[in-house]
């Protein structure tokens, strides 16, 4: 989730009215944004993914003065096509889609400039996917000649010179030696031509989704604007310049449109007409258990910035979150506020129905209790290390991370005993006797649908000074009396049990696990100092 | 008797009685004339003193004792006296020869045991005993007393130091003497009573001779007890809460298959919450399978273009990834299991393990316990997930709850409830819920409202044990802190 943080003047200023601290904290968060933190001079939102037009302060103000005083509506649109750009078939396999938009009479000053920088960074790590869905690029009017070409290049084509540089880099060497083109340069692995946008001049405007050209950059001084948005998805891109001519137009710019030259097609953007959606009011006073007619549900949404007439809702052409007619049922509940909504609980007949497993799981809990056993409680997760090596077993093949974040998690565990040990071992400087018990999930690789099982196991360790083999023959003994489970024990050898002190656990003739005392060689490689004596077997 | 007392109590109450009008009773006397050991004299003297029977009086007296030197001279005798021999063995000593003795000559001479002229030191007359002195020390090292002059000498000599040194002595109270002739009357029997009551004692009849009494309000030690692990009490608490409303428990696998976890449920396949960052992939098992054709498709067709009028999330959806297998980042994967062909009226609910791929830190693990619960009719609403969030939560102990509008990518209303906890005067959100969107549930095909809601059980643990700090209860299982923690909850 993105946070974003504006000037509380500015901001306030947007919006048209000074706000109360209690605004900030009470009304707000009733929209579905967390106000972070608060003071005298600015404020931070953490802004839901669904709603990136939030992520600009015109955008924020905007929802916000609509949802405060209801019905007053903004007109947005385009003026006349400024110019074309002809998109080359050359970028269909690298990146297919441009927009772009012309921007007049714009005040790039202190917080609009800020606002613009901050959404623009925000919406390529969030809705833009880091820039690979979505890439802005603004430059400055005035150095650009009409008409325009997206097309792609071998890298070593082209050569202009960056933001940031002195000197002019072809895209190769942009990819290696600017910082843009390290962070970015993934996008474009594998690939054999880069998009590039030159004018009319074959001056380079723009290297996307890396980086913009030197000679087109945006300063405070620039009046008129050229926005271009590149990216893999039409629908993403067009969404994203929506909201930013939204904003600009916000702060008293006007927009001209570009024509898209696709050569077998071509479109015209930005697209300001409003997304429209079929409303069925009884499904939503079915959902929202209402009785609102089709003049309140207009109100009601109206204060949510979308238009209600006919059965049919118009939702404004920077919105991206709207794809089902649930999404503007949700608008109205918001507008209507959670708080109206009683809460009450239907009548639905079913019955209470218990998993099997854990009712088990259950009934040998209490009979491990009832034995003085205390439970411990492990992560599934564990390493070939702790689970193997340090035990001196031989490594088996285990369900595996491929993308670990440290070594401490690399694989999820088969066996309980492990888990055990290294309870006790973290456990040293507390008081003994320590007699201990797990029951929890291993996962074996088997042949389910999802490639791996659960396997539901137990294990009893008991440390102390006089810890043996009788001992925790005893436990397991009255632990399968009391369960009920009729068992015989066949002497055998473990990796991890002193040779000739240990045994297989047979259940129906099959094995079910197994007992014996932990070999000291182990016990060292964990610092342990007391006799360890342990059963594990399987639950099912 | 107005209480009950150890045997020691009551022989040493009897013997402080006995004696009460001798000066001050130290704990030697005490011992001696009781039969009982000096400590069990102090312990009997501290709780009969607790009762206000006897007063334990501490007074501060000046001892003298030997230093370093007094108490090496007590043992060697005094460097005069050596000297002396010496003189007198040969009759007479250069004065240059004596190095190192010069302040045996100079007592010596003080003395009066020796001349000294012309650098030659000479005996005179026969000291009485040149050992008196060594006498006098041992007499103070064991506390006797010595003549006035003579201790003024050896702490001038820096041999003895004053010490203050606490002395305690017991007298009997106004209390103590009512209770000691109460104890009189019936009789001082107790200190012959039985203590460990055994079989032998049982059988033989011993025991008619009577029962030491106990005193029951003595503080006593813990054991350590067979317990449940804190997160399974209220696993279980949390479990009984469902089954109370009528819901059927459901599990699913640890590893599960991508399409489960996040296709059925509707989440694009590249939204952030499936890139590696934050979810964990496995290099075993390589791939899992997915479901029958007819379902993966009406996914598909839910993700590029929508179903039931939506308009999808507008991308070219691929089967491959989803058969990409994960470790559940949630259960809500058991969910959309449970969802699949499910015959609504249905209240279902999980308890399991999720994993994210976090770094540990003191709020966030790579594992820990979801809850989860779904209620499928025709006929539910907006209220009624409300009504099942305010039922549930004040069933687990929070009475006042908010609702706040929230966004999760399969969940449309989608709420945020917050709970107030009391402890600390203060809103704190505690899980997620909404009602699934119907491009999870149509693909899955169910056609009425599913409500769902979740949480992680760890954070109402910490919130309601105080137990900031979740990585003690995996991480570490810390047993002292575990043994610590209450059942009932």
């Amino acid at each position: 989730m993105a946070v974003v943080t504006f000037s509380r003047n500015d901001f306030e200023s947007l919006v048209g009215k000074r706000l109360k601290d209690s605004d900030y904290t009470e009304a707000i968060p009733m929209i579905g944004v967390t106000t972070e933190s608060l003071d005298k001079d600015s404020v931070s939102f953490e802004v839901f993914p669904n709603r990136p037009d939030m992520l600009s302060a015109e955008g924020f103000a905007r929802a916000l003065k609509a949802f405060m005083d209801g019905s007053k509506k903004i007109k947005y649109e385009t003026g006349k096509v400024y110019g074309a750009v002809k998109a080359d078939k050359s970028v269909e396999n690298v990146r297919p889609y441009v927009v772009c938009a012309v921007v007049r009479n714009v005040k790039l000053t202190g917080h609009a400039l800020k606002s613009l920088m901050q959404f623009q960074e925000k919406i390529h790590e969030t809705f833009g996917r880091k820039r690979e869905r979505v890439a802005i690029g603004v430059h400055d009017m005035s150095k650009i000649k009409f008409p325009l070409k997206y097309a792609a290049y071998e890298p070593p084509e082209i050569s202009f010179v960056p933001l940031d540089k002195k000197e002019k880099l072809n895209l190769a060497q942009i990819l290696h030696r600017h910082d843009k083109g390290k962070d970015y340069g993934w996008i474009l692995e594998g690939r054999e031509k880069y998009p590039v946008i030159t004018d009319a001049n074959n001056n380079v405007l723009s290297f996307p989704p890396i980086i913009n050209g030197e000679l087109t950059r945006v300063t405070e001084k620039s009046k008129d604007l050229f926005i271009d948005v590149t990216g893999t998805s039409k629908h993403y891109i067009s969404k994203t310049l929506n909201i930013l001519c939204a904003s600009l137009i916000d702060r008293g710019a006007k927009v001209e449109a570009v024509k898209i030259d696709y050569g077998k097609s071509s479109e015209t953007t930005p697209d300001m007409n409003c997304q429209k959606i079929k409303l069925n009011a009884d499904y939503l006073n079915g959902l929202l258990d209402t009785d609102l007619k089709e003049n309140e549900i207009r109100t009601l949404l109206l204060k949510m910035g979308v238009d209600f007439t006919n059965g049919v809702a118009s939702v404004p052409f920077y919105r991206t979150d709207v794809m089902h007619q649930i999404d503007i049922v949700e608008d109205v509940a918001i507008s209507m506020g959670y708080g109206k909504f009683e809460p009450r609980i239907p009548k639905i007949p079913t019955m209470a129905e218990r998993d099997e497993l854990q009712e088990k799981c259950l009934a040998l809990k209490e009979i491990m209790v009832g034995l003085g056993l205390e439970e411990t409680v492990s992560f599934v997760l564990t390493n070939y290390n702790k689970q193997f090596k340090m035990m001196n077993a031989p490594v088996e093949e285990c369900a595996e991370i491929l993308n670990p974040k440290t070594e401490d998690y690399t694989i999820c565990r088969k066996y309980i005993l492990p888990s055990l040990i290294a309870v006790l071992a973290d456990n040293k400087h507390n008081e003994y006797p320590q007699r201990i018990f797990e029951l929890g999930d291993c996962v074996y690789l088997s042949n389910n649908d999802t490639g791996a099982s659960n396997v539901r196991k137990v294990g009893v360790a008991l440390c102390h000074k006089n810890a043996d083999t009788n001992e925790i023959k005893s436990v397991l003994e009255t632990f399968m009396n009391l369960y009920g489970m009729k068992y015989s024990l066949k002497n055998s050898a473990h990796p991890s049990l002193i040779k000739g002190r240990c045994g297989d656990i047979l259940v129906d003739g099959r094995k079910a696990g197994f007992i014996g005392e932990v070999d000291p060689a182990v016990l060292q490689n964990w610092g342990l100092e007391n006799p360890v004596a342990v059963f594990e077997m399987d639950v099912e | 008797m107005g209480g009950i007392y150890h045997p020691h109590e009551t022989v040493l109450l009897k013997c402080i009685y006995r004696l009460k009008d001798s000066a001050a009773l130290d704990v030697k006397t005490l011992s001696k004339e009781s039969g009982l050991n000096e400590d069990s004299v102090r312990k009997a003297a501290l709780w009969l003193s607790n009762k206000g029977l006897v007063k334990i009086i501490v007074e501060e007296e000046k001892t003298d004792s030997l230093t370093n030197e007094g108490i090496k001279y007590s043992k060697t005798g005094l460097p005069e006296s050596e000297l002396y021999r010496l003189v007198a063995l040969n009759g007479r000593a250069e004065i240059k020869d004596l190095k190192g003795r010069e302040i045996a000559i100079m007592w010596a001479k003080k003395k009066g045991w020796i001349k000294i002229s012309n650098g030659v030191v000479e005996p005179l007359s026969r000291p009485k005993d040149p050992d008196e002195d060594k006498r006098l020390l041992n007499c103070i090292a064991a506390g006797n007393k010595i003549p006035k002059g003579k201790l003024e000498e050896f702490k001038n000599r820096n041999l003895i130091l004053e010490k203050p040194v606490k002395k305690e002595s017991l007298a009997i109270t106004g209390k103590g003497i009512l209770e000691a002739e109460l104890f009189l009357k019936a009789g001082f029997g107790s200190d012959a009573e039985i203590g460990k009551l055994t079989p032998e004692i049982i059988k033989s009849g011993q025991w008619k001779k009577g029962l030491r009494s106990y005193d029951v309000t003595l503080p006593a030690g813990r054991l350590i007890a067979g317990k449940k692990h804190i997160t399974t009490i209220w696993a279980e608490k949390i479990r009984k809460i469902f089954l109370d409303m009528g819901f059927k428990e459901s599990a699913g696998p640890l590893v599960e298959s991508s399409f489960w976890c996040f296709d059925a449920l509707y989440q694009p396949q590249d939204h952030p919450s499936r890139e590696l960052a934050d979810t964990f992939y496995m290099k075993k098992p390589v791939r899992s399978e997915l479901p029958d054709k007819k379902t993966v498709d009406a996914v598909k067709k839910a993700h590029e273009s929508g179903v039931n009028g939506s308009t999808g999330w507008m991308y070219k959806w691929s089967g491959k990834i989803a058969e990409k297998p994960v470790l559940r980042t949630h259960t809500t994967a058991v969910s959309a299991r449970s969802l699949y062909g499910l015959k609504p009226p249905a209240k279902i609910f999980c308890i399991g393990r999720a994993f994210r791929n976090e770094t540990v830190d003191y709020k966030h693990l790579p594992e820990f316990t979801q809850i989860e619960g779904i209620v499928a009719d025709e006929n539910v609403t907006f209220r009624d997930l409300l009504g099942y969030l305010k039922e549930f939560y004040s069933r687990l102990g929070f009475s006042k709850i908010r609702f706040r509008p929230a966004y999760f990518p399969y969940t449309e209303m989608s709420v945020e409830p917050e709970v107030y906890f009391e402890d600390k005067k203060e809103w704190v959100e505690l899980g997620g819920a909404g009602i699934l969107r119907p491009e999870v549930t149509n693909p899955l095909g169910v056609d009425a409202p599913v409500l769902a809601w979740g949480l992680s059980l760890e954070r109402p643990v910490a919130l309601m044990t105080g137990l900031n700090d979740i990585r003690n209860f995996y991480f570490k299982n810390d047993l002292r802190m575990l043994r610590e923690t209450r059942v009932r909850v």
